[in-house]
């Protein structure tokens, strides 16, 4: 069953990022709703990230997400229904 | 004293020296000037292949034996392109490679320009990670980093992008200051779980049939003693993954050989008995187990894995542990009770006898006598490498193997034409170990221009040529399946082999009759440079035993099936 998923990555650099994470889900039947990154100078940045896709697949996609070499930690949002706000600059 | 400044293609040079750089498996090009010029007076031997793809599969060959990173170098646009395969192999495999790819400047990416194609872009999916430099100054942390990545946790080839005006400019302050790797996201595991490490010695205890599966990650760790160790104190059989081979000795009396697809019968067999099966660095493939929702229900299933992400990906195991299997077992072993004996092995043993792996000795030469009769000539000590098909597995049967590191075989990739130049990389690297490279005539047309390497490099590496003018496999798919519709196997216009590799200057041998077989073989393999033995087995032939994809060890078939089988609905 398809749902809506929220993560937020914490990443260490942008280089090829957002192909790197689309491509990784992509690849697993998962499109992307919406992206924001926050770039950072003095701490790490990070990537806020809806997505849908198989639920039975979303512990293995987040998985795949932290084996990418450039980030460093991908924290489940709990709340699904992040409001468009939250995307707002 | 003014010191002369290097350039970007110098300074590459000299990390890849410090990295301990042996061997460059390239071809050149114009994007690729720069760093060719380097290495002109560099210690690092460049190996020139004919084509890109058999420097990849070159390299590859040298890290699976090696256990070190192997180093391919190419130029932009379709030299760059050409190595995606070879890198793709790699990633399967979990092979530690670096590929250095040529680019056009910096400032001409993204503008269509001549020999420029979005390298970076294209390998994403089929890398462990890549970078395309931008600035000279991070050549020296991009280096460390790569080989950092491609050789720890879970191996895996690095590509490295190389724009010409960065490897051609002239860096003004000290490159050293800048070799720090950062890589804060990058983590390999590292003291393995105590609590998980004694949940598996708990269910190993209680287990009373218990199965081992030996897979890659248990040869990358070196782990072959403490696998031993642990399968004679519980007194438990052990099975090897195709790319497992040599974890374990085949020729243990706990040894089942390979399980799976094309596995022994008394491998598949021992997967249906036991009650409970563990893998120390096997990923639960579709090869072994076709139908992931059937497999082993009534079994315990432990995980010993490097790779976070393989736990659960495939199968969900009731213990399980992250780590090096080498590390995670000698935790381990502390922890396990010795067994005197276990019942089920009078069992394994008779099934041993009932099934084994057998073929019809006739007047017609068949691949199996081939192979079986180059193990006992070689008495197994050789590195063998294989290509892709029916002569693969029937190599992963009945050429056993009893050492590690020395067996080459593209197994999650299924790489047709990766047989023959891996060989040339082992060879490379084991100057004077008996290296055989078996393939099909399929397979090695794929790669047969680097017949020109190895003599060059008076490499003596023996190619096997199992010829039955058939894609064997898909010939076979297609018999059992498709009413025997044969479409696009038909290996009509292969050369005469010998021929060609006089034509290239390689000694060439001919066997077409049983008769002929040890004579040859005897000779060839003493033959003191690289020579081709031409093997003109039977044109139709089947691998037995089989499960058809999809399908779990139950429905293993031992001989020809009866009638029409049902298209798998499993991957191919």
């Amino acid at each position: 069953m398809k749902k809506v998923f929220c993560v937020n990555i914490t990443f260490n650099s942008l280089d090829g990022l957002v192909a790197r994470v689309a491509l990784a889900l992509e690849r697993r039947g998962y499109s992307i709703n919406a992206i924001k990154i926050e770039t950072s100078q003095d701490r790490y940045s990070e990537m806020l990230l809806t997505m849908t896709g198989q639920e039975e697949r979303f512990e293995q996609v987040c998985r795949q997400l932290q084996k990418l070499i450039d980030v460093i930690a991908v924290e489940i949002v709990e709340n699904k229904e992040v409001p468009v706000s939250a995307f707002a600059a | 004293m003014e010191v002369r400044r290097k350039n970007g293609a110098e300074i590459l040079v000299e990390y890849l020296e410090k990295e301990g750089v042996e061997y460059i498996f390239g071809y050149s090009g114009g994007a690729a000037l720069p760093i060719f010029d380097a290495l002109y007076h560099s210690n690092i031997k460049l190996i020139m292949s004919r084509h890109e793809q058999g420097a990849t599969h070159m390299a590859d060959g040298y890290a699976r034996v090696t256990g070190k990173p192997g180093v391919v170098l190419v130029t932009s646009g379709p030299g760059a392109t050409n190595t995606i395969t070879g890198i793709m192999t790699a990633q399967m495999d979990s092979v530690p490679m670096i590929v250095l790819t040529g680019q056009t400047n910096t400032n001409l990416l993204g503008m269509d320009a001549f020999q420029e194609a979005d390298v970076f872009g294209i390998s994403i999916p089929v890398v462990k990670h890549n970078y395309l430099v931008r600035n000279t100054g991070d050549i020296p942390r991009i280096v460390k980093e790569a080989f950092t990545i491609a050789g720890s946790g879970r191996p895996g080839p690095v590509l490295i992008d190389l724009p010409k005006d960065v490897t051609s400019a002239i860096y003004q302050e000290e490159a050293k200051e800048r070799a720090e790797i950062n890589l804060p996201g990058y983590k390999v595991p590292g003291k393995p779980d105590a609590g998980h490490v004694k949940q598996l010695a708990f269910y190993l205890n209680k287990a009373e049939k218990p199965l081992i599966i030996a897979g890659h990650g248990a040869l990358i760790a070196g782990a072959m003693a403490e696998v031993m160790e642990l399968a004679e104190r519980l007194q438990a059989p052990v099975t090897t993954t195709l790319l497992g081979k040599g974890a374990f000795p085949e020729n243990h009396e706990l040894a089942l050989g390979m399980l799976g697809m094309y596995g022994t019968a008394y491998a598949n067999k021992a997967l249906l008995d036991c009650d409970l099966v563990m893998s120390i660095g096997c990923r639960w493939d579709d090869r072994i187990n076709g139908n992931p929702g059937k497999f082993c229900p009534s079994a315990k299933k432990l995980h010993i894995d490097i790779d976070p992400a393989e736990i659960g990906k495939i199968v969900k195991p009731d213990a399980h542990v992250i780590g090096d299997a080498k590390i995670v077992l000698k935790q381990l072993l502390p922890l396990i009770e010795d067994q005197r004996e276990r019942k089920w092995l009078d069992k394994l043993d008779s099934y041993k006898k009932d099934f084994p792996l057998e073929y019809p000795k006739t007047d017609e030469l068949r691949a199996q006598q081939v192979i079986e009769e180059a193990y006992k000539i070689t008495g197994g000590k050789a590195i063998v490498s294989t290509d892709v098909g029916q002569h693969q597995m029937w190599a992963a049967q009945f050429f056993r193997t009893n050492q590690p590191d020395t067996w080459l075989s593209s197994g999650g990739a299924g790489t047709m034409g990766f047989g023959f130049p891996a060989a040339i990389g082992a060879q490379l690297a084991r100057k004077n170990d008996l290296v055989i490279a078996i393939v099909g005539d399929g397979g090695f047309q794929m790669t047969l221009a680097e017949l020109s390497t190895i003599l060059i490099h008076n490499l003596a590496v023996k190619i096997l040529v199992i010829d039955n003018k058939y894609l064997g496999m898909v010939r076979q798919w297609q018999e059992f399946f498709l009413e025997s519709r044969y479409s696009g196997v038909d290996m009509v216009g292969n050369p005469d082999f010998v021929k060609l590799a006089e034509a290239y200057g390689v000694k060439g041998f001919h066997i077409d009759h049983p008769g002929k077989l040890t004579r040859v073989l005897t000779e060839a393999f003493a033959y003191p440079g690289p020579c081709l033995i031409h093997a003109e087995v039977i044109k139709e032939d089947n691998l037995f035993p089989m499960i058809p994809a999809g399908k779990t060890a139950e429905d293993m078939i031992l001989g020809p099936p009866e009638g029409k089988m049902e298209m798998p609905e499993g991957s191919t």
